[in-house]
């Protein structure tokens, strides 16, 4: 199997609205892969219909190498899809309780994941005197529950304040070094998913925008390297000699040329005299990039 | 079947410290305390209805399934529901690893258990209640009937079927505590008054349980072919139920 989630041509509509147009999905095994788009994307209704919950109107979909839906497949999915469902007159060993009995697993699951979201104290209380951030922690517990191949989390983050945030980050970074599983992240803060994600997928108005890593968002069409010199006329010279062209803006020099070409540069500007202070790939800014994209369509 | 067992066992979780079993649990409580207090200051009243054993059983049963036994399967089919409205749990339910129709027949299983059993909590405190009534000779209450208590109590419960599957339907796709208990009071007194005179009013949900009416008449057998068509009923509502709700979520904008 070599991809965790493949969708082909996915569609679904309400009414007359399509809310998920012809989405072409590939999301690779172990590791996290960030689903983003701004509300009303489609991307909830893309969760739904990966689970099964949702039929679709067009498209092929498969989770896991199953059809959305497969009991074989839920099996091995653990999923948040939205706010946390939970029962609040029970405790929060109870609701693990009761997803712990329709998955047919041993009570020593409960423990694990109560101690993987670090909620094994408050695991007694009613879950009505949980805060935000514990609902949100036993919602990826109870999507932890049987140690799924693929956890997909929608807004997971939704409604904590900064330190929630920090932390649920914290627990999304770890888990697959700890589970091994492949983590579908879905979100519409871009900076909430580009600091956990290694591959990004961007969706609007229903519509495929971005697939691929993380990086390659943040990076312009045409590669430029920039550099910090102590002479940025001498630098220019130097660069001439190697044949490259190069721009100055005060004490920066823009260079036509991709990252591998980076050693070739630095000892080129040493050996022409230059103090060297900085040498890096451009890199415009991801939430830029990412209102580009969304602007285009 | 496993996966129905699953799904059951997860239900029966979900009745800890749950409305719906307050209502199962005060509903016997309150009829039966209810007729106690009738009976212990009302002599004079009971005795043209001895044995006053048999009479005590027979008000019971009656008046628990023509009106509180209804009125509970409501109350535990809506209170269920909105269990599950409130968590919002249709993701969570659906994304297990089971197949639709075992949630859906573990809800109504978990509504007919809630009933049967609130009715045996009925038939035990009938039974303690009626031996501290027989403390009192004016009620002429004579020797324990076991054949009568465990006739009335078997008429009861087959007539539960059908009851149960209709209001577990009914609330799955009408929200609201008075929708469902103006339906259970509506649908028992419609019936009531039908079963007599239209032959099909033998196969609506209450059909069964408003044969009850006849229980005062002692010359009359319980028409206990009644039996077949409750729990035809409640096998068909139980279809459709299972349909309607794998179909639900389906239809649900995001």
């Amino acid at each position: 199997m070599d991809f965790v989630i493949a969708t082909h041509g996915l569609t679904r509509r309400f009414g007359a609205r399509t809310v998920v147009d012809g989405l072409d999905l590939a999301v690779r095994p172990e590791a996290i892969t960030g689903f983003l788009g701004p509300n009303g994307a489609g991307k909830t209704t893309t969760i739904s219909l990966l689970l099964g919950l949702l039929k679709p109107n067009g498209g092929t979909c498969e989770v896991l190498g199953f059809p959305p839906g497969h009991p074989t497949a839920l099996a091995q999915v653990g999923a948040l899809v939205e706010s946390p469902s939970l029962y609040d007159h029970l405790t929060g060993r109870e609701n693990l309780e009761i997803n712990r009995l329709m998955r047919d697993l041993s009570r020593s699951e409960l423990d694990r994941v109560l101690r993987l979201v670090d909620l094994a104290q408050e695991a007694q209380m009613p879950v009505r005197e949980y805060s935000l951030g514990m609902r949100q922690r036993l919602g990826v517990a109870l999507a932890l529950m049987g140690q799924p191949r693929l956890l997909i989390l929608d807004e997971p983050t939704n409604g904590l304040d900064p330190a929630g945030i920090q932390d649920m980050r914290e627990l999304i970074r770890r888990m697959p070094r700890e589970t091994g599983a492949s983590i579908f992240l879905s979100s519409h803060l871009l900076a909430e998913v580009e600091q956990v994600a290694q591959d990004l997928v961007v969706i609007h108005r229903g519509r495929l925008r971005y697939q691929g890593p993380t990086e390659g968002l943040g990076f312009p069409r045409e590669a430029r390297l920039m550099v910090r010199v102590d002479n940025p006329v001498r630098a220019q010279e130097a660069l001439c000699r190697l044949g490259c062209s190069a721009q100055v803006e005060g004490d920066r020099l823009w260079i036509q040329a991709a990252p591998d070409q980076a050693p070739r540069i630095a000892a080129g500007l040493v050996s022409g005299g230059c103090a060297l202070f900085e040498l890096t790939p451009e890199r415009v800014n991801l939430e830029q990039r990412f209102l580009a994209l969304l602007e285009a369509s | 079947m496993k996966a129905f067992v699953a799904c059951f066992r997860a239900e029966r979780v979900k009745w800890r410290k749950s409305w719906m079993l307050l209502a199962a649990v005060l509903a016997p409580l309150c009829q039966s305390g209810f007729f106690f207090l009738l009976f212990w200051y009302g002599e004079s009243r009971v005795r043209p209805f001895r044995p006053g054993f048999q009479f005590w059983f027979e008000i019971n049963f009656a008046a628990w399934a023509l009106a509180v036994m209804p009125v509970t399967a409501a109350l535990v089919s809506e209170l269920s529901w909105e269990q599950e409205r409130e968590a919002r749990a249709w993701d969570r339910l659906l994304s297990q690893p089971l197949p639709r129709w075992s949630h859906y027949f573990a809800k109504a299983g978990g509504h007919l258990m809630l009933v049967l059993a609130s009715q045996a909590l009925l038939s035990i405190l009938l039974l303690l209640e009626g031996w501290i009534l027989q403390t009192r000779p004016g009620l002429q209450m004579g020797p324990l009937p076991w054949l009568t208590w465990c006739r009335l109590g078997a008429f009861a419960a087959l007539g539960t079927l059908s009851i149960v599957a209709f209001q577990t339907w009914l609330s799955l796709r009408f929200r609201g505590i008075w929708t469902g208990l103006a339906a259970a009071l509506t649908g028992s007194w419609v019936s009531a008054h039908l079963t007599a005179t239209a032959a099909w009013a033998q196969f609506l949900p209450w059909a069964m349980a408003t044969q009850f009416g006849l229980v005062f008449d002692r010359r009359r057998p319980l028409p206990w072919v009644y039996a077949t068509g409750s729990m035809l009923v409640a096998a068909i509502l139980l279809a459709l139920g299972t349909l309607d709700f794998s179909h639900l979520r389906n239809t649900r904008s995001r």
